[in-house]
């Protein structure tokens, strides 16, 4: 216990404590636990069977897991092509904008509804794209035109998901490009002016150039995400759209907490994790997004 | 200053103006429909300011709907839990400035864990996990659930290598414990750090879903996020039967975010630096 130091760290060790049983009991045990359930079938009288790795074959068999493992990948490459593009786009129309009280408006106004919960966001819009009396199905009957079942037809759904995606997290994104932009050395532009360079030329030769390390920034930042969508899907989803938009963490949550196989659903979500994982470290080292070191 | 507007400076104002628009009609919508008394809130047109202004929609939701509880019960466990998260991540934070600390290699290996691991991974196990604490249906599992953060840490120990070490060495001279050289040096200099992080937090576990939805099956003890979904999913979206009427419905809306109007003002300005650092020290 010398080695310890007890005495002169006393109050160190008092301050880590809740930290250190958080992270063992809330992460460390549950992924121990998880590993164990995965590779067990449960037994009628309690307790659990080893099954080796059944549950993961059981999972590659499903064909529901594919389902939405393809729904997954069509969502969220939706959504990072949206994620990475518009707010681009906003943010170097934020950069150009002359009026400074307009700019800052904007900035403020579009980067609110990421404050708002997936339940907030979904609430305001089935309500806004109801087909009886939604605002835009009113506006879409003014033109005389048969009103639209966004978030209940299958070929309307996808889209309107990624759109609300789009619509939740573009000032987000904005915000992130933005503050790249005016973090520069304005004297660039200045230089650039003298050397008569015109408008169109300093955002294509200095903006988009000195923007572009940040895209992958932002393309890492909604890769993480990606395979993690579940909220949007779960609260927006209904008998009618669920086989085109369940996605990989509502397929965990239903084996798990509604058809209660266990040991399937932790199988799944190991399977995601790795996948997930191997992705990031891939997409880190490809562009060489540095880990933290805390030295 | 002479400055000569541009036809591209209208069109850059204009897409500003679009942007706003795109933003703000659909929640004008809901605020007009949730000020809309029950016959209004049901005609069919353009709702972008309320008609027969009544606030039976708010009435219907806190009292028969009993919104009231929920928003109690997400007002308790917001507050305590964003307490403790701070609390807990920023001790921890100043123990890892303690460069002979002899826990802090195993800290920072038990952090980096636990930041690559996603929360969804372990939904499952976590629900076991919670289970066999006995900690399901008890706002204790909603406070816990991300508790420490390895983000939070990293954000409060770049805040705390800002103190000059000579100020740490002094304090200890004059006969200060570690406790007291946190919350009388450490603390007051990471006031905007601490700010950033209550703010993230409240907004946080204000918004939280999924683990009341895991945890939480007693109804009495349900969270906001919970009672709102389930007044929302009444509109079928595909019968058009409204079961609650619209008022109804987007007074919920506004009732659940609410509580994140009040933090509205302050976001903004403490968000680029938690994104700057979450950025570069994800």
């Amino acid at each position: 216990m010398g080695k310890l130091r007890l005495r002169k760290y006393a109050q160190l060790y008092l301050m880590v404590l809740p930290t250190i049983a958080y992270f063992l009991i809330f992460s460390i045990y549950p992924i121990i636990q998880g590993v164990i359930t995965s590779t067990q079938k449960p037994r009628l009288l309690g307790g659990g069977e080893y099954v080796g790795l059944a549950n993961y074959r059981d999972v590659l068999q499903d064909r529901t897991f594919w389902q939405a493992l393809t729904n997954t990948l069509v969502l969220s490459g939706g959504m990072i092509a949206l994620g990475v593009i518009i707010p681009f786009i906003v943010a170097i129309a934020l950069h150009e904008v002359p009026f400074a009280p307009l700019r800052k408006l904007t900035q403020t106004i579009i980067y609110t509804p990421h404050l708002f919960s997936w339940v907030v966001v979904g609430g305001i819009w089935i309500q806004v794209l109801s087909p009886t009396r939604g605002l835009v199905n009113e506006v879409i009957k003014l033109f005389g035109a048969q009103p639209i079942h966004f978030l209940a037809d299958t070929g309307w759904i996808r889209p309107t998901l990624i759109l609300l995606n789009s619509w939740k997290g573009t000032g987000y994104n904005a915000v992130i490009y933005y503050a790249a932009l005016s973090s520069l050395d304005p004297q660039i532009y200045e230089a650039a002016t003298v050397d008569g360079a015109s408008r169109w030329q300093k955002i294509t030769k200095l903006t988009v150039p000195l923007l572009l390390p940040t895209v992958g920034v932002v393309f890492m930042l909604s890769a993480v995400g990606a395979l993690r969508i579940f909220d949007q899907v779960f609260i927006l989803r209904n008998a009618a759209t669920t086989r085109t938009i369940n996605v990989l963490m509502t397929y965990v949550y239903d084996l798990g907490m509604v058809q209660f196989r266990l040991g399937m659903s932790t199988a799944a979500s190991f399977l995601v994790t790795l996948v997930g994982l191997f992705t990031v470290g891939f997409l880190r080292k490809a562009m060489r997004v540095d880990q933290t070191d805390l030295a | 200053m002479r400055t000569r507007l541009t036809i591209a400076d209208w069109i850059l104002s204009l897409i500003m103006v679009c942007l706003i628009l795109v933003t703000v009609v659909p929640l004008l919508n809901a605020l007009a429909l949730s000020f809309s008394s029950n016959l209004a809130a049901v005609e069919p047109g353009i709702h972008l300011w309320p008609k027969e202004f009544s606030i039976v929609g708010y009435q219907t939701a806190w009292r028969k709907l009993q919104f009231w509880r929920p928003f109690m019960n997400s007002v308790y466990v917001t507050a305590v839990g964003s307490f403790l998260h701070m609390a807990a991540s920023s001790m921890a934070a100043y123990a890892l400035l303690q460069r002979d600390f002899p826990l802090r290699k195993p800290v920072i290996w038990l952090m980096l864990l636990s930041m690559t691991v996603p929360g969804e991974a372990i939904m499952v196990p976590l629900y076991i996990v919670n289970r066999e604490l006995g900690l399901l249906n008890t706002y204790t599992s909603l406070i816990i659930a991300g508790m420490v953060s390895g983000f939070t840490i990293l954000l409060l120990f770049n805040y705390f290598r800002s103190v000059p070490l000579s100020l740490m060495e002094a304090a200890r001279l004059d006969g200060a414990g570690d406790f007291t050289i946190f919350t009388r040096v450490f603390l007051p200099v990471s006031k905007p750090g601490l700010a950033a992080v209550g703010l993230f937090q409240v907004v946080g576990r204000w918004n939280q879903f999924r683990e009341p939805l895991l945890y939480i099956t007693n109804k009495a003890k349900s969270t906001i996020q919970i009672a709102l979904r389930e007044v929302s999913m009444l509109s079928d979206a595909t019968s058009g039967t409204d079961v609650v009427l619209a008022n109804t419905r987007m007074a919920a809306v506004v009732i659940g975010v609410s509580v994140l109007v009040l933090v509205f003002p302050f976001v903004q300005k403490h968000f680029i630096q938690g994104i700057v650092l979450g950025a570069t020290k994800e």
